[in-house]
């Protein structure tokens, strides 16, 4: 679980870092937010509805991003553009 | 199976990434998620407000009155109008979309954990409603 989460966190900071933006505490919510959900969505693969899991989990990371990226007055638009980025980045791996 | 997982979400990732592409402001943040998990959220609500017609619990007018909040809703998201998103109170509608989610796992449409997933997304919805009507 934990080495999960810093591999969001790396991936995480690389594709940020990759936009050019700088940010220190959101990635690490977020990575351990989408390895959170990673885990979950491994663990219920065989039920039914399955799919509308995937696409409520997609929404839950995105959602997170923005609301996270946001309680960060001080960051600059181009850093929010860069995480929202960064963090779809991770949520196509996670699964992968 | 967990293969067709990881496709569907690097598929539907892209239309996130497509929507977020150009956006500049702060709000643009918060609005493109908003509005790409709407529909999903959306057809809960709608589900939760036709079970509570099915149940007696909602008589029509109260029911049209709520589907159309959901419209007002849906085009504020895509309007990105902060104004008539904050004339609706979210909150208050939440509970029909959770009672969607419910007759889903009641008529095994979805299995417990889906259910988690959905319910998650309501919450993350409903905070994310909350900070758009707080932006301007």
């Amino acid at each position: 679980m934990n080495h999960d989460v810093n591999d969001f966190e790396g991936l995480l900071t690389s594709a940020i870092a990759e936009t050019g933006a700088r940010m220190k505490e959101t990635p690490r919510a977020i990575a351990l937010y989408m390895s959170e959900r990673a885990l979950h969505l491994s663990t219920i693969a065989h039920e039914p509805g399955f799919e509308q899991a995937v696409r409520a989990e997609r929404n839950n990371v995105a959602m997170r991003a923005g609301i996270e990226t946001h309680a960060q007055a001080s960051a600059i638009d181009f850093q929010l553009l860069g995480l929202i980025q960064g963090a779809l980045r991770v949520a196509a791996v996670a699964l992968a | 199976m967990k293969r067709i997982a990881a496709l569907a979400v690097a598929l539907l990732t892209v239309s996130l990434f497509a929507s977020c592409i150009g956006s500049r402001s702060k709000s643009a943040t918060l609005f493109p998620a908003a509005e790409l998990s709407w529909p999903a959220v959306q057809e809960d609500y709608l589900r939760g407000v036709a079970d509570g017609v099915e149940d007696g619990e909602l008589v029509e007018p109260a029911a049209a009155s709520l589907r159309s909040s959901g419209d007002k809703l849906g085009a504020a998201l895509t309007a990105r109008d902060v104004s008539t998103l904050r004339t609706i109170s979210w909150p208050s509608m939440a509970p029909w979309a959770q009672r969607g989610i419910e007759d889903k796992l009641q008529d095994g449409e979805i299995g417990p954990g889906v259910r988690l997933s959905l319910l998650e997304q309501v919450a993350n919805f409903t905070t994310t409603i909350t900070k758009l009507q707080g932006i301007f």
